[in-house]
């Protein structure tokens, strides 16, 4: 599995969130190739290599990441900060989740380089609408959709 | 004045002069009447003589006798004499001319006819001679020679007289003019006598105001409440005092006058003497020196004195003016006590002021601390109440989500073998949970509104308020069967997001509450009012109870049940906070079942200072 090329990488600390984010992924064929880490710490490792993921190479990019902002260790904001000052990385459009739209930390995501956000609502129907949104990106990296 | 009495002067002068002239022209005239007289009397002299010299020549032609012939040469000599004589005298052309040119020769002839017969007699021709005698040519010369006198005589005479006439006219004119300028003396004499008499009268009157000028000055002198008195430098000697000299110096005006003032004993302040020279010396007077002098009483008395020089017969002295000012300088010692003690008053009181000043500023200090700890205290509660919003949002949506999230698989995976009434009670919880996500994105929503800055543009409430209801009008289709009422809305300053958010509250409460209403109207409006520009949405929904109407903009206070009107009971709190922090105002106006009013105002100053 770790050889495997990771077309989308979902960093999120709460498996529920994730739980339900995989789910809903799936249900729209959108998380064939996903792969979960828990934390910011976890994300930069696979990114680049590190750690537990010291045998992948930086050249399998993931083509997406979903990066949670509030998250411990290192927050989201942290590992966007890596993944766009890295020459290497700083291409991989990185869609930040967030769990409100008012949050104060989105102004800075942008700024930062991050290429969208993704609210989490409560209302799960609305946050299937916006999970199916992020097709979008990814008819924008690969010109044969995922089966 | 002194015109006239040149005028006078010269007047007098010519008088004189003319007057010397016309004697000494009379006195001309009367020589030449003596030379006249005189040359008439050489004439016939003359006359005399050439009848002399014929009757010689006859006598001697006749007689033979010598005595003849020494007549005719006498007369002869005297023709000559008299001639030259008369030659010398003439000076008119006229008469010299016939004296050289007539008379001269004639005499020639006559004397050379004598010598003719004197010749013929000598030669004994003597027959010869009287047939001469008898010729009558010796006669006629004679004749001819008294008829040329003649002539002359009567041109002198003639002459004389045109010269008398002359001068009578010249005195005659003179005359006049020595009357005119009598007369001119009269009347110059005249005005000066006048002008005498004028002056005269004005020294008179003079001295009058002189000697009761000196009377007054006597009296101001005598009679002056101020001590005055008169010295001699020279001597130092006192020369005249007033009575208010003898009161203020309790002295007698016989011990003062004819004494030096050492004698006085009035000198007897220290320093006074050496203050007097100086200022006289640098000023030429002494101005208001005051000094303390002890009486021969022993009283104390306080003197403000000036002296000034004047001249007295010539010579120079000094007079004094000396005020008592004792009672001024007690006065005066007393207000300096009273100030010592006032100053003495006001150094406690500044003092006691200090003290409250530092007491002051101890407590201005204290209570800046205060603020300051404050302030800090509340930025920390504001970092808190952040934190605690941020947690609220994150953390407390989190477990909603779950639960939401995951009665959704429940659903969704084992729906197909449930229970309707299973399937209910999830819908309750799903129902219960969503609700609970809005109440707090609600209290989010509200509890940011007071951090937020509000930036105010001007706001086309025309154009913001039509937009609002397109867009209501495609997510509910509920406002389709409203009828809207809009006239014209006022432009206004306000920031646009939150004046929008309350324009969306309050329409979309008015169509909320109207909807039992099968024609439900709603009127949008504006107006201006004292500085202030008023909007208001009006329905014809289910109105409130006026008595609560207190409760309607609190947060979470709700009118009405929830299962008749959905909502979470922040939308006018939120309105009510934004138009707070816009400085205007919300109110209410309503009635059960009759509809409800809702007006909220905002300033227009800057509006108005804007657009002028």
């Amino acid at each position: 599995m770790l050889q495997k090329t990771v077309e989308i990488l979902l960093v999120e600390d709460s498996i529920d969130d994730a739980e339900l984010t995989i789910r809903e992924m799936k249900k729209h064929r959108l998380a064939n190739e996903l792969f979960h880490v828990q934390d910011g710490a976890e994300a930069i490792d696979y990114i680049f290599c590190k750690g537990k993921f010291a045998d992948r190479t930086i050249e399998q990019r993931p083509k997406l990441v979903l990066l949670d902002i509030q998250m411990p260790k290192l927050n989201g904001i942290e590992v966007l900060e890596a993944i766009k000052s890295d020459e290497r990385t700083k291409t991989i459009p990185v869609v930040m989740l967030t769990s409100s739209k008012e949050d104060p930390d989105i102004k800075r995501c942008y700024e930062l380089g991050a290429n969208s956000y993704i609210v989490k609502p409560v209302n799960f129907d609305a946050f299937t609408a916006a999970i199916r949104s992020i097709h979008y990106y990814w008819l924008l990296l690969n010109e044969t959709p995922v089966k | 004045m002194i015109i006239a009495l040149t005028l006078l002067t010269v007047a007098v002068s010519a008088v004189t002069i003319i007057s010397i002239w016309q004697s000494q022209r009379i006195k001309n005239f009367n020589a030449e009447i003596t030379r006249y007289e005189e040359n008439r009397y050489l004439m016939q002299q003359l006359t005399m003589a050439v009848l002399d010299n014929e009757t010689g020549a006859r006598g001697f032609v006749i007689t033979g006798q010598r005595n003849f012939l020494e007549q005719m040469i006498v007369s002869e000599r005297k023709l000559d004499e008299l001639r030259i004589d008369l030659l010398k005298r003439t000076t008119h052309p006229v008469l010299s001319k016939l004296l050289n040119d007539s008379l001269s020769p004639i005499i020639d002839l006559r004397k050379e006819f004598s010598w003719q017969m004197v010749a013929l007699v000598n030669s004994n021709k003597t027959e010869e001679a009287k047939k001469l005698v008898l010729s009558g040519v010796g006669k006629h010369y004679t004749d001819e020679t008294r008829r040329i006198a003649a002539k002359i005589d009567t041109i002198r005479s003639s002459l004389l007289n045109e010269k008398r006439t002359a001068n009578e006219a010249f005195v005659r004119d003179l005359n006049g003019f020595l009357i005119l300028i009598l007369l001119i003396i009269l009347v110059l004499s005249i005005f000066n006598f006048r002008q005498l008499a004028r002056i005269y009268k004005r020294q008179k009157e003079t001295e009058l105001q002189l000697r009761q000028g000196e009377q007054l000055y006597a009296a101001l002198f005598y009679k002056s409440p101020i001590a005055k008195w008169i010295v001699a430098p020279e001597t130092s000697t006192m020369l005249d005092v007033n009575d208010s000299f003898c009161t203020l110096f309790n002295i007698a005006r016989e011990n003062v006058i004819g004494k030096t003032t050492a004698e006085t004993g009035l000198a007897n302040s220290p320093g006074i003497k050496e203050a007097v020279f100086q200022q006289l010396s640098e000023k030429g007077c002494v101005r208001n020196l005051e000094y303390k002098t002890i009486l021969a009483n022993g009283e104390i008395k306080w003197v403000s004195m000036s002296i000034d020089p004047i001249k007295l017969d010539g010579k120079d002295c000094f007079v004094g003016a000396s005020a008592d000012i004792t009672s001024i300088k007690e006065k005066e010692q007393l207000i300096a006590e009273m100030n010592a003690g006032l100053e003495q008053k006001v150094l406690e009181k500044t003092a006691e002021l200090r003290k409250n000043e530092k007491k002051l500023q101890e407590l201005n200090d204290s209570l800046e601390r205060m603020v300051e700890h404050r302030t800090a205290q509340l930025s920390v509660a504001n970092k808190e109440m952040e934190a605690f919003s941020y947690s609220v949002s994150h953390d407390l949506r989190a477990p909603l989500r779950g639960i939401i999230g995951f009665t959704n698989i429940i659903q969704e995976d084992y729906g197909a073998g449930m229970q309707e009434e299973e399937k209910r009670l999830f819908a309750i919880i799903r129902k219960n949970t969503e609700k609970m996500g809005h109440l707090i994105d609600d209290l989010l929503d509200f509890s940011r509104l007071g951090r937020k800055e509000i930036s105010k543009t001007t706001v086309d409430s025309q154009a913001l308020v039509q937009e609002i209801i397109d867009e209501m009008s495609k997510e509910n289709p509920r406002t389709d069967a409203v009828e809207w009422k809009t006239s014209q809305l006022l432009p206004v300053q306000a920031d646009l997001a939150t004046i929008r958010q309350v324009w969306v509250n309050l329409i979309s409460n008015a169509v909320k509450y109207s909807k039992s209403n099968p024609k439900p109207i709603i009127e949008i409006g504006s107006y201006s009012e004292a500085n202030q520009t008023v909007f208001f949405v009006k329905d014809n929904g289910v109105g409130f109870d006026e008595q609560y109407k207190n409760k309607l903009f609190q947060v979470f206070q709700r009118l009405h049940n929830e299962s008749e009107f959905e909502g979470t009971g922040i939308g006018l709190a939120l309105v009510q906070k934004i138009i707070t922090r816009h400085e205007g105002k919300v109110w209410a106006t309503g009635e059960i079942n009759k509809g409800a009013c809702f007006y909220f105002s905002l300033p227009n100053e800057t509006y108005a200072t804007k657009n002028s």
